[in-house]
């Protein structure tokens, strides 16, 4: 059993369909990356797995998460699951702490909603957490308040509060794509380290391919809500399956033998994600897709091979098969080619 | 703290000009009414001849040049010295003082009450936003915005005076009455200041309503919300200590805009109720044309304005951590 079954998760805003009947699972340990431009769906996905999605919007699906299915769970037993098992880092870092309550007071109050401790034991484990994600003189800086702090720094903060219970999953929303360049890398690692060490699942949202190939171990790629394709992250560099997932990454992967993959962000692909509501029937990606042609007026089934799955009339599974991805696509080498 | 020191003393000198520039116009405003000191006082005896006059102006110092008479009224004033009021043959500084008190217990009251109320109301209206509690709420703090607080005060008293008698209707301490010690006195003064208190709160009640509502409705779309909600914290804690809590800046904020408003409040509602403070005073001093007792009045509670608008900064600058930095 996985940590994380998600069947069918949906949701709409009237008849705005935002995430459309999305299934994936994370185990733990494992970082799952979910990718796909601005608007495809993430953030509402993220919201969607805790219950944290605002009204009107409306959630369908099932969740599971250790085991423990947090479908029809009433709101009081849906409030002990979140920051308690799941903890989720969101995009910007400079908005999502309370501006007038100091730091410590932010994180302790996360340790207190799901432990018995008293007031001073949770200080003392708030700066535990701190000095956790490496903010230098943990304790001095309970009391400041988050205008003292800079972008990552923050995150940092952010990132204590969502791992102040020890949850078993973390959701990271976009948590680099708000800060400088140098910054980006050091959450990164964070997050890696944390995972690790606290042996817990991560998802991780984002833009950025380069951060996909250092840090995931899968991939989803969503597109209008739906997910378009699935794979091993060797898997997805080796050989992006979907024509979405290839304008991603360039047309062609300028992959060649032994060397790790190139680092670069998503690539601007012309036209724009389809607004919820306005989704074209059949493909979703049609309009923008080079590849399509008159057999695309029908929505692509999701075909699924071993732990592969992609939505294109077009791509045949299994054309291709884990075994044959080149052996250089395997994530330790990379790191030791590095 | 050294950096909120240096606020409040930075706030301080800045108020200072505002200070000088309402001391300025006092002196202009008494300067430019029609007819000196001399001539009322002339005008109180009834007859006077042009030495006694002159004696007069010399004697309040109204013969030498008008920038000295500055500097005098200045040093005046410095003492708590307002000139003197010939109706009510008192000095006008001793006559402000001995209704200051009134006044700031009705002002205190109502917006306490109206605080209490009103972000109480705007709470709920933003909570159920959109609901036909919202829209309840909405057309009765409009309503309050918009009556006069003269006809309010009146129904008040037709209502819980005359019909009901459940609270007496006019002044502070009932008259003649014999108390049984403080409690009692005490008790008394408060019945008397029910009335006049919440028709006077009426006002700003809805304004706390609204600012409340909006602020509310604002800090929900924060992203920091979001972060408390993903804590698994219960809804009533994240409102209070982080909706609200946020939301309690903008209304410091109108609190203090709208204490200049609470005194033009206090003379309706004064004067309705026959409450003994400083607002009465000032419709008194203006059916009477005491110009010297208006202007002190004038005076006082400019500086009341500014003194209370100083503690408003303050108290928003120990709200919102945010301010030292912004400067
Ligand atoms: N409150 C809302 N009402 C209607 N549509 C919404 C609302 N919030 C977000 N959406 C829509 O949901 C879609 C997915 O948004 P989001 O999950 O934030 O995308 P991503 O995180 O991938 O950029 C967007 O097209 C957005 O317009
Ligand atoms: S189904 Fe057709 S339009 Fe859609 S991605 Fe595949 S080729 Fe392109
Ligand atoms: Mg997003």
């Amino acid at each position: 059993m996985s940590l994380l079954e998600v069947e069918d998760l949906t949701v709409r805003f009237g008849d705005a369909v935002v995430v459309d009947r999305l299934s994936f699972s994370v185990e733990a340990g494992e970082t799952l990356a979910i990718v796909g431009e601005s608007g495809c769906g993430k953030s509402m996905t993220a919201l969607a797995l805790t219950r944290l999605v605002a009204p009107p919007g409306r959630i369908g699906g099932r969740v599971r998460l250790d085991g423990l299915d947090l479908t029809g769970l009433p709101e009081a037993r849906m409030r002990a699951v979140r920051g308690d098992r799941v903890g989720i880092v969101f995009q910007d870092p400079m908005s999502a702490l309370n501006p007038v309550l100091t730091v410590g007071e932010q994180v302790a109050e996360a340790v207190r909603a799901h432990s018995p401790l008293g007031a001073r034991a949770a200080r003392a484990r708030a700066a535990e957490l701190l000095d956790l994600v490496h903010i230098p003189d943990a304790h001095r800086r309970l009391d400041d308040h988050p205008h003292r702090f800079s972008g990552g720094m923050r995150q940092r903060v952010a990132i204590a509060i969502a791992i102040a219970a020890n949850p078993s999953l973390l959701i990271a929303d976009e948590p680099t794509t708000a800060l400088d360049v140098t910054i980006q890398a050091q959450i990164l690692c964070l997050l890696d380290e944390l995972r690790r060490d606290l042996g817990m699942g991560l998802i991780l949202i984002t833009h950025d391919l380069g951060v996909v190939a250092e840090t995931a171990d899968r991939v989803l790629v969503m597109y209008a809500g739906r997910k378009v394709e699935e794979q091993d992250t060797p898997g997805l560099f080796a050989a992006p399956l979907h024509p979405y997932t290839r304008r991603l990454m360039g047309a062609k992967p300028r992959l060649t033998l032994g060397e790790p993959p190139p680092r670069q962000r998503l690539q601007e692909i012309p036209g724009l994600v389809p607004l919820p509501g306005a989704i074209p029937p059949g493909c979703a990606f049609a309009p923008r897709c080079a590849d399509a042609d008159a057999g695309c007026a029908t929505v692509p089934p999701l075909q699924r091979h071993g732990r592969a799955a992609v939505a294109c009339h077009k791509v045949e599974l299994p054309a291709w098969t884990p075994r044959q991805v080149p052996r250089w696509t395997d994530r330790s080498q990379w790191r030791a080619a590095e | 703290m050294p950096t909120s020191l240096r606020y409040v003393f930075r706030r301080l000198v800045q108020a200072l000009p505002m200070a000088f520039a309402i001391v300025l116009l006092n002196f202009l405003l008494l300067k430019l009414t029609p007819g000196d000191l001399a001539d009322v006082i002339a005008g109180e005896s009834g007859s006077a001849t042009p030495e006694f006059m002159e004696n007069l102006r010399r004697l309040y110092g109204l013969d030498i040049p008008v920038h000295l008479q500055f500097l005098n009224y200045i040093q005046g004033i410095l003492h708590f010295d307002l000139g003197y009021s010939f109706r009510q043959g008192m000095p006008v500084g001793e006559l402000i003082l001995e209704r200051l008190p009134a006044t700031i217990l009705l002002s205190l009251t109502a917006i306490l009450f109206a605080l209490l109320i009103g972000v109480l109301l705007g709470v709920v209206a933003a909570r159920s936003r959109g609901s036909l509690l919202d829209e309840a709420i909405s057309v009765v703090s409009t309503m309050g915005f918009a009556t006069p607080l003269f006809w309010v005060g009146l129904m008040l008293i037709v209502l819980f005076s005359i019909e009901l008698r459940w609270l007496p209707s006019a002044g502070m301490v009932t008259v003649g009455a014999d108390y049984r010690g403080r409690w009692d006195e005490w008790l008394d003064i408060g019945r008397h200041l029910v009335l006049p208190a919440v028709t006077l709160s009426l006002f700003f009640l809805s304004i706390y309503v609204r600012i409340t509502r909006s602020a509310m409705l604002e800090v929900y779309g924060l992203d920091f919300v979001r972060t408390a909600r993903a804590k698994g914290l219960t809804e009533a804690r994240v409102v209070i200590r982080h909706v609200l809590r946020n939301a309690l800046l903008p209304i410091v904020t109108v609190t203090g805009l709208q204490l200049g408003a609470i005194f033009g409040g206090t003379v309706v509602v004064e004067t309705v109720f026959g409450w003994p403070g400083l607002g009465r005073l000032a419709q008194e001093a203006v059916f009477s044309r005491d110009v010297n007792l208006l202007l002190g009045i004038f005076l006082c509670s400019s500086f009341i304005v500014i003194v209370v608008n100083l503690a408003v900064d303050l108290l928003y600058a120990a709200l919102d951590p945010r301010v030292e930095v912004r400067q």
